[in-house]
C-alpha cells in the first residue's frame, strides 16, 4: 500500500471526532494541572485522582443508576483527596512530588483493591447496570455523514468541556478570586503585602483542581467508555500536565495543547494496523513540550542578559 | 501646621544589633520630611516601625493624636491610619500588568456579577485620577517586567495612594533610579505636597535631600542626632552630622610596603540586575602588602565588583589580572587556584553552609587537596585535625569543630569564614567584602586585626566596606565607588579629609550626580 | 549534643507512631473485609520469607528496589526529584539486553560487563537530559522526567517491535546469550540471582561516594547552599548534572539486573512502575543510607508478602500496595503523630488560648 493511500485512510473527516473524544479527558486532567500551577504547585497527582474518579463513577452509577450523581460523587471525591493533599502539603511540608507520587500509586492499587472487594472481580468491570453519561445526537444531521460525525454523538461532558475551560479562564483572569490566586503563585511576598491569605488560596486551587481531575475520571469511565479497567487513566494525568506546560498554564492554550495530544494519539492508533511504527507519533507531544520548556528558558535568559548589560546604556 | 505623627524614644533590638536606640521622628501635615543617615543608621527600621512591620521594645507612636502603641500595632492598622510605604524592594507581581498590581487586594467588582468579576473600567477610572493629579505616567496594560524601574516605583506609589494613603514613606526611592527618573520623582512628590499629602523621604544622597525636603532628620548608629529645617542647613553640615563620628575601634595599622602590583583591574564592565550597580569602566591596582579600601554607599556596584573578581559574575569587558595571570571570566575554582581568597559579603548566603559542621565549612575550599583527600577519597581525620588547629588559631567558640555552623552567632560564624580563607596555606590576594558586618564589637576588632596581619604577610588585600570606620582604620589607599564608577582615589594618611570622602561617596566628584 | 539526642528520640517516636497508625488502619480494613488481621500478617510474613520460592521472590524484588533506591538517594540529596528513574530503568534494560543478543558469544566475564556497562551508560545519558535542563536551564525536573518516562517507554516499545523484535507472538526481544546471564541463587524455583551482589555493591558505592569522597562532600554541600558552593569553588551545576547522571546509571543498572538476573530478554511493560517503589523505599527512611537496605527489604516484603497473603487468605494484594504509599505519607507528615504536641494541645485548650504573635 502506498504512503498516500495510508495517509488518506488515516486523515479522514472522522479523525476530528476521534481527536476530540481522545482530547476531552486530557483537557479535564489538564485543567487540574493548570489551576494548581497558578498557585505555583506542580500537581502530579491528577493520575491518581482520575483513577479514583473512574472507579467511583462506575460504582455510583452501578448502585444508583444515576450518571449525574456518579459524576458529582467523583468530583467530590477528587476534592476530598486534593484537600487532604493540601493539608499534608501546607501544614506538614511534605514534598509535593512525593505526595503526588503516593496518591498516584494509591490511585492505581486502591481502585484495584476496591474493585476486588466490592465487585469481586479483577482486571475490569462491565455491567448493564452502569448507566453511562448520555450522548447528544442531532437527528437533523442524520442525512449528512460528515456533519453527523463532526457534531453529533458527543457526550454531555464532552460538550461541557467548552464552558468549563472558558469558565476557568474567566475565573482566573477576570475575577477577583483568580487575580489573587495568580498573585499567590507568581509572588507570594507581593500577595502577602496585599493582604491575601496565601495558604487559603493554595488550598482553594488544589480543591478546584481535584474536582477537575475527578470529573476527568468520571468522564473516562462513564463517557469515553462505559466500564472500569485497572490503570485505565493510562497516563492522561501526566499528558494533561505536559499540555499545561505546553500552554504556559493558560487554560485556553493548554486546551489547545491537549487537542494536539489527542490528535497524535488518534493518528498513532490509526497507524497501528499498517505496521508503521506509531511510537514516534506518540512521542511528539512530549518531545515538543520539553523543547518548548527549554526554549522559553533560553529566550528569557537572553533577554535578561541584555537588560543587565553594563555596556548598553 | 498640624502635627500628625510623633514617634518618641523608640527602641528596637534585633538579635545581634540594636537597630534603633532612642529614635525620634515627627511629621506635619503636607510636608516632605527627609530621614538621612549612613547604612545601618536605623532609618529604614524606624520607618518600618511606623508602618507596623516591627514591634518596638520601648517608646511611643502617636498618629493623629491617638497613641497607637498602647495596643498591638500592625501594618493593617498603619494602612487604616492612612500610612503607605514604598519599600526599597518592590512588592510587585512581575508577570502581572500594572493595572492588576495596583488593584490587587482591593479590587473594584461588578455588582451585576455578585462581586465575582473585576470591574476593570472602574479600576481604570479610579487610577486615572491619581495619574492625572500627580502626573504619574504609567502604562496600565504593560506587564511589570516590561516597564522601567522608575515606572515600577510610580506603580508602587499609586498602589499606596489607591489604598488611601495620606502619609507616604519612600525608602531610598532614588537608589534604583537614574538621575532623569529621580527628577521626575521629585516633580511627583512636589505635586503630592501641593495636594496636602505628607511624605517621608529616606535617603543618604544629600543633594536630593536638600532639593526636595522641608525638614531633615539625621540618624547615626541607631541614635537620633538632630532635625533641621532645609532653609537653615547646608550639605557640608548634613555630611558632618551623618558621617562625623568618634572612631572607637582603631586597629594599629601596619605601614604599607611599596611592592609590585598583585591585582590589576583594567577598564572593567560588569552587568547587574540593578541599573546603578552596573560597573561601568573602572581600573585600579592593588599591591603586595597593601590594603585598598573600596568605600561607597551600598548598592553602587561594590557587590558586583567583588563577584566579578571572584569569578562569580560575568565580566562583559575589561580584564582582571592576578599576579600576571589573566583571571577574567575564569571559574571561581580557577581563580582560587591562583592564590585568591575571599570573605564573601553575606555569610549566610555565600559565606557559610549553615547545615554543615564547622570543619566542613572551614575546609570546603581545600577539600580537593592532599592531605584532606587523595584520589577523591576524603581523609576525615586530617580534616578534623586541621579544623581544630584553625579553631584554636582563630579563636572560634565553641572549639568543637563537629558542631553545626548554623547554630553560631554572627561573630563566631564570620570567624569560621575567616578561618577558611585566611587559614589557607598559599594566598596572594584577599578580597574581604563587608568582613565585620552585623557582628559584635569584640569580634570586629579581632577580625580587623587578622586582616591587618594578613597584609603584613605580604598579601594584597581589597577591602570592600560600607563602614567608613573600617576603611579608615585598615586601608592604605581608598577608592570611592559611586554608581559603578570611581569618583575618587585618596591616600589614607593623617591628613585625609573625611569631608571630601563623604562628598565623593555621595557622588560629589561627578557632574550630574 | 544532648538536646540533639532527645530531638532524635522524639523524631523516632513520631515515626514509630506513624507506623503503628498505618498498621492499625490496615488491620481495621482487613477486619472490615471479614478477615483476622493477625492471620493476615502471619500469612504475609510466610508469603515473603518462608520457603525457597517466597524468599527468592522477596530477594528478587529487593535487588531491584535497593538499586533504584540507592540511585534515588543520590538525587534526593541534592533536592532533585528523580521520578525519571522509571525511564532510565526501561532504557537501561533495553541497552543491557541489546549487546547480549547482538554480539557473538563471549565468555561471561567479558559479556556481562559489556551488557551492564551499556545499560548504565544508556541510563546515564537518558538521565542527563533532565539533569542538563535542571542544572543549566532551571527547568523543573519532575515535569521533564515524567514526560521522558513516556518517551522512554515509547522508544523501547519501538525497538522491541521493530529492529530488535524476537518475531515471536509476544512483543519482546530475543534472549541474551547464555553466558550473559547471572547464575541463580540456590532458591529455585524462584528467579533470584547473584545480582544481589551487584545491588549490595551499588548501595555500598553510593554510601561511600556520599560520605567518604570529595564528590560526595560537594554533593552534600550543593544540596544545602549552592551559592556557598560557587563561592568556595565547587561547580554546583556540574555536580548536579553528575549526580543526576550517576543516579540514571544506577537506574539503568537496575534494569540491567532485571534482564541478566531475572528475565533474560526485554519484554513490553516488564516493569510496571517498579522504580516508584524504589523511590518510596528511599522516602520511607528519609534518605538515611544506613537504613536503606532495611527499607528496601521492607518494601520487597510488603510487595511479595502481599501476594502470599492474597493466596492464602484472599485479601487482595492491592490493599498492601495501597498501604505502602500511605505509610510513606504518614512518615512524611510525622509531625502530625507527635503525641507530646497533642498532650500540650489538650492542656492549652483547657487553660485558654495564648495570643499568637503575627508580626514578621
Amino acid at each position: 500500500m502506498s504512503v498516500v493511500t495510508i495517509l488518506q485512510n488515516v486523515f479522514t473527516y472522522t479523525l476530528v471526532h476521534d481527536m476530540i473524544a481522545a482530547s476531552v479527558p486530557i483537557i479535564l486532567a489538564c485543567m487540574c494541572a493548570v489551576i494548581s500551577r497558578q498557585v505555583d504547585i506542580i500537581n502530579i497527582a491528577a493520575e491518581g485522582i482520575i483513577m479514583f474518579g473512574c472507579f467511583f463513577g462506575v460504582l455510583v452509577s452501578y448502585f444508583t443508576g444515576s450518571w449525574l450523581l456518579a459524576v458529582l460523587v467523583s468530583m467530590g471525591f477528587g476534592m476530598l483527596i486534593s484537600a487532604f493533599m493540601g493539608w499534608v502539603y501546607l501544614k506538614y511540608d511534605v514534598n509535593i512530588f512525593v505526595l503526588g507520587l503516593c496518591i498516584n500509586m494509591m490511585g492505581s492499587s486502591g481502585t484495584r483493591f476496591l474493585l476486588q472487594t466490592i465487585f469481586q472481580t479483577s482486571g475490569n468491570f462491565v455491567s448493564e447496570k452502569v448507566i453511562p453519561i448520555p450522548r447528544i445526537n442531532f437527528s437533523f444531521l442524520e442525512g449528512n455523514p460528515v456533519l453527523k460525525s463532526l457534531f453529533s454523538g458527543y457526550t454531555v461532558t464532552e460538550w461541557l468541556v467548552i464552558p468549563i475551560v472558558i469558565l476557568i479562564w474567566f475565573m482566573l483572569y477576570k475575577s477577583v478570586w483568580g487575580l489573587r490566586l495568580r498573585a499567590v503563585g507568581m509572588s507570594e511576598k507581593a500577595a502577602v503585602t496585599a493582604g491575601i491569605d496565601v495558604d487559603g488560596k493554595k488550598m482553594a486551587a488544589l480543591i478546584v483542581s481535584g474536582a477537575c481531575a475527578g470529573l476527568a475520571g468520571a468522564h473516562l469511565s462513564l463517557g469515553y467508555s462505559c466500564l472500569f479497567i485497572e490503570n485505565m487513566s493510562g497516563g492522561r494525568g501526566f499528558m494533561g500536565m505536559a499540555a499545561m506546560q505546553f500552554g504556559g498554564a493558560n487554560p485556553l492554550f493548554a486546551a489547545l495543547g491537549c487537542l494536539i495530544f489527542g490528535l497524535s494519539n488518534s493518528v498513532a492508533n490509526r497507524l497501528t494496523p499498517y505496521g508503521i511504527p506509531n511510537q514516534f507519533v506518540t512521542m511528539i507531544p512530549y518531545v515538543a513540550t520539553i523543547l518548548i520548556l527549554a526554549g522559553s528558558v533560553i529566550s528569557g535568559r537572553i533577554k535578561r542578559n541584555k537588560s543587565e548589560s553594563a555596556i548598553r546604556a | 501646621m498640624e502635627k500628625i505623627v510623633e514617634m518618641k524614644n523608640i527602641h528596637k533590638q534585633f538579635p545581634y544589633v540594636k537597630a534603633v536606640d532612642g529614635g525620634q521622628f515627627d511629621l506635619y501635615k503636607g510636608e516632605i520630611h527627609s530621614l538621612i543617615g549612613e547604612n545601618g543608621a536605623g532609618k529604614s527600621t524606624m520607618m518600618k516601625i511606623l508602618y507596623g512591620m516591627y514591634d518596638i521594645d520601648d517608646g511611643e507612636i502617636i498618629i493623629n493624636g491617638e497613641c497607637v502603641t498602647d495596643k498591638k500595632y500592625t501594618t493593617r492598622d498603619a494602612i487604616a491610619h492612612g500610612i503607605g510605604m514604598v519599600h526599597q524592594e518592590f512588592m510587585l507581581v512581575k508577570e502581572m500588568t500594572v493595572l492588576e498590581n495596583i488593584i490587587l487586594g482591593s479590587e473594584p467588582t461588578k455588582k451585576r456579577s455578585r462581586n465575582i468579576a473585576i470591574d476593570f473600567e472602574e479600576a481604570r477610572r479610579k487610577i486615572q485620577y491619581y495619574i492625572d493629579n500627580y502626573h504619574m505616567a504609567v502604562q496600565l496594560d504593560k506587564k511589570i517586567i516590561h516597564i522601567s524601574v522608575g515606572e515600577m516605583q510610580r506603580v508602587e506609589i499609586i498602589k499606596a495612594l489607591y489604598r488611601g494613603a495620606d502619609i507616604l514613606i519612600l525608602d531610598e526611592p532614588t537608589a534604583v533610579l537614574t538621575p532623569q527618573e529621580s527628577d521626575k520623582l521629585f516633580e511627583i512628590l512636589d505635586s503630592m505636597r501641593k495636594n496636602n499629602k505628607t511624605i517621608v523621604f529616606i535617603s543618604h544622597k544629600l543633594k536630593e535631600v536638600m532639593k526636595i525636603s522641608d525638614r531633615i532628620s539625621v540618624m547615626r548608629a541607631g541614635k537620633y542626632i538632630t532635625t533641621v529645617k532645609q532653609s537653615e542647613t547646608t550639605i557640608p553640615d548634613l555630611a558632618k552630622y551623618m558621617v562625623g563620628r568618634e572612631v572607637f575601634l582603631n586597629v594599629q595599622r601596619t605601614p604599607p610596603k611599596a611592592e609590585e602590583v598583585m591585582l590589576e583591574v583594567k577598564d572593567l564592565y560588569v552587568p547587574s540586575e540593578r541599573e546603578l550597580s552596573k560597573i561601568r569602566g573602572i581600573s585600579f591596582t592593588v599591591r603586595k602588602g597593601e590594603v585598598v579600601g573600596v568605600a561607597g554607599v551600598d548598592g553602587n556596584g561594590q557587590s558586583e565588583l567583588g563577584e566579578a573578581i571572584a569569578g562569580l559574575r560575568r565580566v562583559e569587558k575589561g580584564q582582571v589580572i592576578l599576579d600576571g595571570v589573566d583571571i577574567t571570566n575564569k571559574s571561581p575554582l580557577q581563580v582560587r587556584k591562583e592564590g585568591f581568597v575571599h570573605i564573601p559579603e553575606d555569610r549566610n548566603d555565600r559565606g557559610l553552609n549553615g547545615s554543615h559542621t564547622f570543619a566542613d565549612n572551614m575546609l570546603a575550599a581545600e577539600i580537593r587537596n592532599h592531605p584532606y583527600s587523595r584520589f577523591g577519597v576524603i581523609n576525615q581525620k586530617k580534616i578534623m585535625d586541621e579544623a581544630s588547629i584553625r579553631a584554636e588559631k582563630f579563636d572560634i567558640r565553641p572549639r568543637d569543630v563537629s558542631n553545626i555552623a548554623g547554630s553560631l552567632s554572627g561573630g563566631n560564624a564570620q570567624k569560621i569564614v575567616v578561618a577558611r580563607e585566611l587559614g589557607a596555606p598559599t594566598k596572594k590576594f584577599l578580597l574581604a567584602a563587608q568582613p565585620t558586618r552585623g557582628i559584635d564589637i569584640g569580634n570586629i576588632e579581632g577580625i580587623r586585626r587578622m586582616i591587618d596581619d594578613t597584609k603584613r604577610d605580604g598579601v594584597a588585600v581589597l577591602l570592600i566596606s560600607a563602614d567608613l570606620d573600617e576603611i579608615l582604620s585598615l586601608a592604605d589607599r581608598i577608592i570611592v565607588l559611586y554608581e559603578g564608577q570611581i569618583t575618587g582615589e585618596l591616600v589614607n594618611d593623617d591628613n585625609i579629609d573625611e569631608g571630601e570622602l563623604g562628598y565623593l561617596m555621595m557622588g560629589g566628584g561627578r557632574e550630574n550626580g | 549534643m544532648a538536646k540533639n539526642k532527645s530531638e532524635k528520640l522524639d523524631s523516632l517516636l513520631r515515626v514509630v507512631t506513624a507506623f503503628a497508625f498505618a498498621l492499625i488502619v490496615l488491620s481495621i480494613i482487613i477486619a472490615i473485609c471479614g478477615h483476622n488481621p493477625l492471620e493476615a500478617f502471619y500469612q504475609m510474613f510466610r508469603g515473603a520469607f518462608v520457603g525457597k520460592f517466597n524468599l527468592g521472590s522477596t530477594i528478587e524484588d529487593f535487588i531491584m528496589i535497593l538499586i533504584i533506591a540507592s540511585g534515588y538517594s543520590l538525587t534526593k540529596r541534592i533536592g532533585y526529584f528523580n521520578i525519571g528513574l522509571e525511564g532510565c530503568l526501561y532504557v537501561g534494560a533495553m541497552f543491557t539486553a541489546a549487546p547480549g543478543f547482538l554480539l557473538p558469544d563471549m565468555p561471561s566475564f567479558v559479556i556481562i560487563p559489556i551488557c551492564l556497562g551499556c545499560g548504565m551508560l544508556a541510563g546515564a545519558i537518558w538521565s542527563s537530559i533532565g539533569g542538563v535542563l535542571k542544572s543549566f536551564f532551571d527547568v523543573n525536573e519532575a515535569c521533564v522526567t515524567i514526560m521522558l518516562n513516556y518517551v522512554a517507554i515509547s522508544l523501547t516499545d519501538y525497538l522491541l517491535n521493530n529492529p530488535w523484535s524476537a518475531h515471536s507472538a509476544a512483543p519482546e526481544t530475543p534472549h541474551v546469550q547464555a553466558a550473559a546471564m547471572f547464575p541463580k541463587l540456590p532458591l529455585a524455583p524462584s528467579r533470584a540471582s547473584w545480582t544481589i551482589l551487584i545491588a549490595v555493591i551499588a548501595w555500598i558505592f553510593v554510601y561511600f561516594l556520599t560520605f567518604r569522597t570529595t564528590f560526595g562532600f560537594k554533593l552534600r554541600h550543593v544540596a544545602d547552599n549552592p551559592r556557598f558552593c560557587e563561592a568556595v569553588g565547587i561547580k554546583s551545576k556540574l555536580i548536579i548534572l553528575g549526580t543526576v547522571m550517576l543516579s540514571g546509571a544506577l537506574g539503568g543498572l537496575a534494569g540491567g539486573c532485571e534482564i541478566l538476573g531475572v528475565y533474560g530478554n526485554f519484554m513490553q511493560n516488564f516493569s510496571l512502575n517498579s522504580a516508584f517503589y524504589g523511590i518510596l523505599a528511599c522516602q520511607l527512611v528519609r534518605n538515611d543510607l544506613k537504613l536503606l537496605p532495611l527499607s528496601a527489604l521492607f518494601v520487597a516484603f510488603a510487595r511479595v508478602g502481599g501476594s502470599g497473603m492474597e493466596y492464602y487468605t484472599h485479601i487482595p494484594k492491592s490493599l498492601i500496595d495501597t498501604m505502602v504509599p500511605l505509610l510513606v505519607l504518614f512518615i512524611g507528615m510525622d509531625k502530625f503523630f507527635d503525641w507530646k504536641r497533642w498532650m500540650r494541645h489538650f492542656k492549652r485548650k483547657s487553660v485558654g488560648k495564648k495570643p499568637i504573635d503575627t508580626n514578621c
